[in-house]
């Protein structure tokens, strides 16, 4: 036997609600209700909640009481307001109705309140009713280990929202991240759906705009900026989207969008880090860019090391335009080789771990010795031993050979003639300067 | 749009590099980014010249050049064949017409590191392979077997 249903509530409405009721008189607030399960939990909502709803719709409304009646009393009264909202609804079978009673106690100058729910046989049941609270109470767990009011105030861009970018932007808002710009111009497809952290539900959708709502979903008080643009045709919109980011995650699967971020990064001293799988998602790497402290993309990202770690090619679209022309779609769609998204993930969370450290390096946080172990710039990661990772010896019981599921930082020393981020660029000579409007 | 000041540099030490190989070549549209080319004559070691156009992408050095041969158009193979014809083709080292000129396949896998000057050398060595099919037939790919796969 289920004990009383459990009713929840977002603060922050329930007190827009109220001053409307001060202010209009109107005592009688339509709501919506949302069902789950075997009618034991409702969600109400009085206005459009920025999260998205899940659950099956029911009838609801709030009612504003001058007192509130004391023990039977409530459900005479609840009745009677049910009776005056059901009339000119068509009463679907199966239905529940959701009522929530508030009143202000006179004395203690409190806002008291029940709840009552008819199911659809017309009992009535008194439920128990729970608030939501506002964003500081919720990440309130959080305390001690990680800084949640520095946290709040961090504003993270996340380009490319995939499998990895996706996932890592979920874990970033549950550790507190106040403010995110998520960039991606693909919408979810059938063939995403088993690695990215969206469902069938979003099918159709943009990823910016579903990930958007899994953030919500996690927080409601996340500032959240989207753009479905394609950063390497729009370097001017994405430049002023990111630059006023404390860090940059690069999540793409290509290196001229990798390069024009890390172009980015550089010219507005941004850290960036940038993740990849390998082919297969037989492993990973992440690099980490301290914009003129440490090695940038342009110092790693070479030829050599390019053929030594081959990416992973996980979508059409991202072999056909890694492929000549002549190439044809079917071997384009040959090269196509998906890992699992359990290959992923790790890398991810990496990512994660270090983007934490970043933002709340030289802060007192519970993570400060975390700082102390990744001072690395370059980690590799190896999933299963085939590839690039084919000869390392196997895992068995020995921690002191190279083995597959652990990280190793790698010591990457900037080049100093880096066509990129190099000092050896000559001055630009004004007079031979050709190349300024 | 503008070059941005990093992109300025870059430029200019590009066109450093480039005059002191190839003295001849010009930049065009220097300061508009979505219409930068730099273009020049190249004389074959058979003492023919071509021209050769390169298009400078907004986002250079982060995404690759095109380069197209702008003259002689059409541009002819073995037994006078437009190379226009062939389309997309690996053996002949092309990609689809550009502005209806027949675009070299160079630098598959670009990175920031390679230079204007670079692609310039590659369009060089492609012309030669032109004039060894031009005369013996065999595709391009016969006389560009010592650049590497995806090059
Ligand atoms: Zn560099």
């Amino acid at each position: 036997m289920i004990g009383s249903p459990l009713v929840y509530m977002q603060q922050n409405q329930v007190q827009k609600a109220y001053q409307n009721f001060i202010t209009s008189q109107t005592d009688l607030s339509p709501s919506v209700a949302f069902g789950f399960d075997e009618g034991d939990v409702f969600h109400v909502y009085t206005f459009k909640p920025q999260i998205p709803v899940s659950g099956y719709n029911c009838e609801s409304a709030v009612k504003f009481l001058d007192q509130m009646p004391k023990g039977e009393d409530g459900f005479t009264v609840a009745n009677q307001v049910i009776q005056t909202i059901g009339k000119n609804e068509i009463a679907r079978p199966g239905s529940n109705t959701v009522l929530v009673l508030f009143a202000m106690e006179a004395e203690t100058n409190e806002l008291c309140h029940r709840v009552f729910i008819r199911n659809s046989q017309g009992q009535l049941k008194e439920g128990i009713l729970k608030f939501i609270p506002e964003n500081s109470e919720i990440y309130s767990r959080n305390q001690g280990l990680l800084e949640t009011s520095i946290l709040e105030r961090k504003k993270i861009g996340i380009v490319g929202l995939g499998s990895g970018g996706s996932t890592l932007a979920v874990e970033l808002a549950k550790a507190g991240v106040g403010n995110f710009v998520l960039m991606d111009f693909d919408r979810l497809e059938l063939a995403n759906i088993s690695r990215h952290v969206c469902g069938i539900g979003d099918l159709g959708r943009y990823k910016t705009k579903a990930v958007r709502d899994l953030l919500y979903g996690k927080n409601p008080y996340v500032n959240v900026e989207t753009a479905e643009i394609d950063i390497n045709e729009n370097p001017g919109k994405t430049n002023l989207l990111l630059k006023q980011c404390d860090l940059i995650i690069g999540a793409t699967d290509n290196n001229r969008s990798r390069f024009n971020l890390n172009k980015i990064a550089l010219e507005n001293k941004i850290t960036s880090i940038f993740g990849r799988a390998l082919t297969r998602a037989c492993g990973g790497d992440i690099l980490r860019v301290r914009p003129y402290q440490g090695p940038c993309l342009g110092c790693v990202f070479t030829k050599e090391f390019l053929e030594s770690r081959q990416e992973e090619i996980s979508q059409f679209k991202q072999a056909r335009e890694e492929t000549p022309a002549y190439v044809s779609d079917q071997e384009v769609s040959a090269t196509i080789q998906v890992g699992l998204s359990s290959d992923i993930l790790p890398i991810s969370n990496m990512i994660v771990k270090l983007a934490l450290v970043e933002l709340c390096r030289d802060l007192e946080s519970g993570i400060a010795s975390l700082e102390e172990d990744l001072v690395a710039d370059f980690y590799i990661w190896a999933n299963r031993r085939e590839q690039t990772y084919a000869n390392w010896p196997k895992m068995l019981y020995d921690s002191r050979t190279p083995s597959i599921l652990r990280w190793y930082g790698a010591k990457w020393k900037r080049n100093l003639s880096c066509p990129v981020c190099g000092e050896e660029h000559q001055q630009i000579d004004d007079e031979e300067n050709i190349f300024a409007a | 749009m503008t070059w941005s000041q990093v992109q300025q540099k870059r430029l200019q030490t590009e066109k450093r590099i480039l005059k002191k190989y190839f003295p001849t070549f010009k930049w065009l549209n220097p300061t508009d980014p979505d219409n930068t080319q730099v273009e020049g004559n190249i004389r074959s070691n058979a003492k023919n010249i071509y021209r050769l156009r390169i298009y400078i992408p907004s986002d250079y050095p982060n995404s690759r050049p095109e380069m197209v041969i702008i003259s002689p158009n059409p541009l002819k193979g073995y037994l006078g064949k437009d190379l226009k014809e062939y389309g997309a083709s690996r053996k002949m080292h092309i990609l689809s017409p550009k502005d209806e000129y027949v675009q070299i396949c160079h630098y598959k896998d670009w990175l920031p590191n390679l230079t204007v000057y670079l692609v310039v050398l590659k369009g060089r060595i492609w012309l030669e392979a032109l004039e060894g099919h031009t005369r013996t037939g065999k595709s391009l790919d016969k006389f560009l077997s010592h650049m590497k796969k995806g090059a």
